[in-house]
């Protein structure tokens, strides 16, 4: 099987292509690595009509990325030679990318008490970030950024968390204030309420951030809540409101931790 | 049919750069909401200004299309998705020859 090493080190193997698509991918390989093409000249070919990898039903001129060929591992080499070409045109520093990734994939699993194939699993399916870098006794392995380990969605121990009953919540914009809302699935019985104001239900849950803030000037805070056995509410300004089952897992107010949090937390 | 275009930045405002994992579950839910989406060259660079700080405003372009104003609302959520995905105040959107910040 082909294999293709990405920017963060990692490999994927990919099934031997069809011989039009070996082409094809050959070619982006050489834009990719030709510094006189430019970022913009390689998108027009990678997204264009000769794609055999893409749809071409959905639009007149141009490829589409459908969900099956985003699950197809050839369009992870693509989005990765787009990157490489990005690197190569900004001159991007990797190795400060790469400085970011701090914790060995054991200890990491050691520390939120998981096992190691559990974390190699996430970052096989990519919902999990991991950087691949030779380690102290010379053998490589993946690493991973301290703060996706906060939010990272795998259940410790034998304990099963209680059933998660529906939240009400009224979220959105106003002058002035916000509630924003990670959660998992859509909105049941959503209206909109106010100019950027909605309201709706969660139905199923078991961790759901929210972010609220005063605007522009003020720092945005965050929270993460977990299913409880008691009513709880959640208010933020006139406007805005969470209600039901819940308690607070976790809350920041530092503007950096909040930002990485927000980022990397999964709803479930 | 009617075709929108959403400019998502390259790089964060501390300047550093999103890499194709970080786009890839923007694009899952681009493929799962819209049927599918394709990326266009795009000469959108640009900087704002936010107090004594610029930001760099380095854009791609991402198109999907639509089947009827009907999908307004799900424009709206990938949009939200997306200022928190890539920790924007405000994206940039093209649709029917006209721009909107959101």
């Amino acid at each position: 099987m082909p294999t293709h090493l990405t920017l963060s080190g990692q490999e994927i193997e990919y099934p031997t292509p069809s011989p039009p698509l070996a082409k094809f991918l050959k070619r982006l390989e050489a834009m990719a690595e030709d510094s006189s093409v430019t970022e913009n000249e390689l998108i027009g070919v990678a997204y264009g009509s000769e794609n055999p990898l893409l749809d071409h039903s959905l639009f007149p001129e141009r490829g589409a990325v459908t969900k099956e060929v985003l699950a197809h591992p050839a369009y992870q080499v693509m989005t990765d030679l787009l990157a490489r070409k990005r690197v190569q045109q900004d001159k991007v520093d990797i190795t400060k990318l790469a400085a970011e990734f701090t914790i060995p994939l054991p200890q990491a699993a050691k520390e939120i008490g998981v096992t190691p194939s559990a974390l190699q699993q996430a970052i096989w399916t990519r919902r999990l970030r991991a950087w691949v870098k030779t380690g102290p006794k010379g053998k490589p392995d993946y690493y991973l950024k301290p703060e996706s380990l906060h939010t990272f969605g795998v259940t410790r121990g034998p304990r099963k968390p209680p059933a998660a009953e529906p939240l009400e919540v009224r979220i959105g914009h106003s002058p002035g204030n916000m509630l924003e809302i990670k959660h998992p699935g859509d909105l049941d019985d959503r209206k909109k309420v106010g100019h950027a104001i909605i309201e709706g239900r969660i139905p199923r849950w078991q961790r759901v951030a929210f972010r609220y803030g005063g605007g522009k000037n003020q720092k945005p805070r965050l929270a993460i809540i977990g299913p409880a056995a008691e009513d709880n509410e959640f208010t933020w300004g006139d406007e805005f409101w969470i209600r039901g089952k819940f308690e607070f897992v976790k809350r920041a107010n530092n503007l950096k931790e909040v930002a990485d949090l927000w980022e990397e937390f999964r709803p479930s | 049919m009617f075709e929108v275009t959403i400019l998502i930045p390259v790089y964060d405002n501390e300047g550093t750069f999103f890499s194709a994992d970080d786009h890839h579950e923007f694009e899952t839910r681009l493929a799962e909401r819209f049927g599918g989406f394709s990326l266009v060259p795009t000469s959108v660079i640009g900087a704002w200004v936010d107090g004594p700080k610029t930001y760099r405003d380095d854009l791609r372009a991402y198109v999907i299309a639509l089947r009827s104003i009907g999908q307004g609302g799900a424009v709206t959520d990938i949009v939200q998705f997306a200022k928190s995905h890539y920790r924007q105040e405000a994206i940039y959107l093209r649709y029917l020859g006209v721009s909107e910040i959101i």
